[in-house]
C-alpha cells in the first residue's frame, strides 16, 4: 500500500482540493483524504454504533460514495468533512433503527457498593467506557449531537448541516443530552472525577 | 475545550477521556480504505467507453441539420414545379394547379358509366 505525501496531509492543502484531484484522477490525493478523515470517521461511527465491523462498513461506504461524487464536487458549497459525517450518520441511524430500541435510562441499576469499589480504581479508559454505555442509553439523535460537538468537537452549524435540523435544535438535543448523561453518571461522579458545580 | 452551562455538571473530563481512547481503526481496515481510494480515484482518470460528442459538429452534419426544418418546404415546391413545367397540357394538369370548376373538367376524372348522371346538364331550350 502506498503512502501518501505527507505534505498532502498537512492541513496546508483544503480537503476540497485533494478531493477535486480525486475527481481528476489523483490518487494520491485520495490517500491523503483517507489519511485524513478516516480515523474520524470510524471514531465517530464506532461510538454511535459501538460495533467495530459495523463501524468499518459504513466509513467504507462514506469514502466510496465520496470517490463517487468526486467528479461533481463544487469548492465552496459544503465542507468535505461535513458531507463526510451526514453520510455516515445517516448509515449509522439506518443501523441503529435496524437494531432493538436502546435502554431506557430510568432502566439502569445504581452501581452496587461492590461496583463502586471497583469504579474507584477507575482509569480513564474505565472512564470512556462508563461514557460510552451512558451514551448508549441516550435517545439516538442526543446521542449523536453530543458526541458530533462534545466530543468530535464539531462547530454547532456543521452538527445542524449533518444532522439536518436547526442551530437551536443541535442547542436543545446537546443540552438535554448531557443533561440525562449527568443523570445517569450522577452517582459515580467522585469517581469518574466530574463535578456538578 | 467546551464551556459547561451551569445548570449541568461539567462532563469534560468524560469526554476528554472518550477522545484519547477512541477505539482506533485496524491497519487492515486503514489498507482497505486505502486500497479503495486508489480504485475509486482511478475510475475517475479512466477515460469514458465511448467518444464524448464533438463540442464542433462537422460542416456536413450542420449543413444537414440547417436544411432539415426546411426540406418539406423544398419538396413542396419542387413539385409545384413539377406539375407546373413537366406535365403536358391536360385538364389534369389544370385542374390540378387550378381546381375543377366545370363539369367538362370533372369528366376527366370520372369514370364512362358515371357520366350519364351528368347528362342532365342540357338546358331545355
Amino acid at each position: 500500500m502506498l503512502q501518501p505525501d505527507p505534505s498532502l496531509i498537512d492541513d496546508q492543502v483544503p480537503d476540497a482540493a485533494l478531493l477535486v484531484a480525486v475527481g481528476n484522477g489523483d490518487a494520491q490525493a485520495a490517500r491523503a483524504l483517507v489519511q485524513r478523515l478516516g480515523p474520524r470517521l470510524f471514531h465517530h461511527a464506532a461510538r454511535l454504533l459501538s460495533d467495530r465491523t459495523e463501524a468499518e462498513d459504513v466509513v467504507q461506504e462514506t469514502l466510496l460514495r465520496l470517490w463517487k461524487i468526486a467528479p461533481e464536487w463544487r469548492q465552496g458549497e459544503a465542507k468535505v468533512s461535513t458531507w463526510c459525517f451526514t453520510v455516515l450518520n445517516n448509515l449509522c441511524t439506518d443501523r441503529l433503527r435496524a437494531k432493538k430500541p436502546t435502554v431506557a435510562i430510568d432502566a439502569i441499576a445504581e452501581p452496587t457498593s461492590e461496583l463502586r469499589s471497583v469504579v474507584a480504581q477507575m482509569t480513564e479508559i474505565d472512564r470512556a467506557n462508563a461514557l460510552a454505555a451512558a451514551l448508549d442509553t441516550l435517545p439516538e439523535r442526543q446521542k449523536q449531537a453530543v458526541v458530533l460537538r462534545h466530543i468530535e468537537e464539531l462547530q454547532n452549524p456543521d452538527i445542524a448541516q449533518i444532522m439536518d435540523i436547526s442551530v437551536e435544535a443541535v442547542e436543545s438535543l446537546t443540552a438535554r443530552g448531557k443533561r440525562a448523561l449527568a443523570a445517569a453518571l450522577i452517582g459515580q461522579k467522585d469517581e469518574l472525577g466530574f463535578s456538578d458545580d | 475545550m467546551t464551556k459547561h452551562s451551569e445548570d449541568t455538571p461539567d462532563l469534560e473530563p468524560l469526554f476528554e477521556a472518550a477522545r484519547a481512547n477512541a477505539l482506533e481503526p485496524s491497519p487492515d481496515f486503514m489498507a482497505r480504505l486505502m486500497n479503495d481510494a486508489e480504485a475509486g480515484a482511478a475510475l475517475n482518470a479512466a477515460p469514458p467507453e465511448t467518444a464524448p460528442p464533438t463540442a464542433h459538429p462537422g460542416v456536413l452534419t450542420r449543413l444537414v441539420r440547417a436544411l432539415l426544418p426546411v426540406s418539406g418546404l423544398t419538396a413542396a415546391t419542387a413539385a409545384g414545379v413539377w406539375i407546373g413545367v413537366g406535365l403536358p397540357d391536360t385538364d389534369i394538369a389544370s385542374a390540378l394547379l387550378f381546381g375543377a370548376d366545370s363539369e367538362v373538367d370533372l369528366s376527366a376524372f370520372l369514370p364512362a358509366s358515371d357520366l350519364s348522371q351528368f347528362s342532365t346538364t342540357e338546358v331545355d331550350g
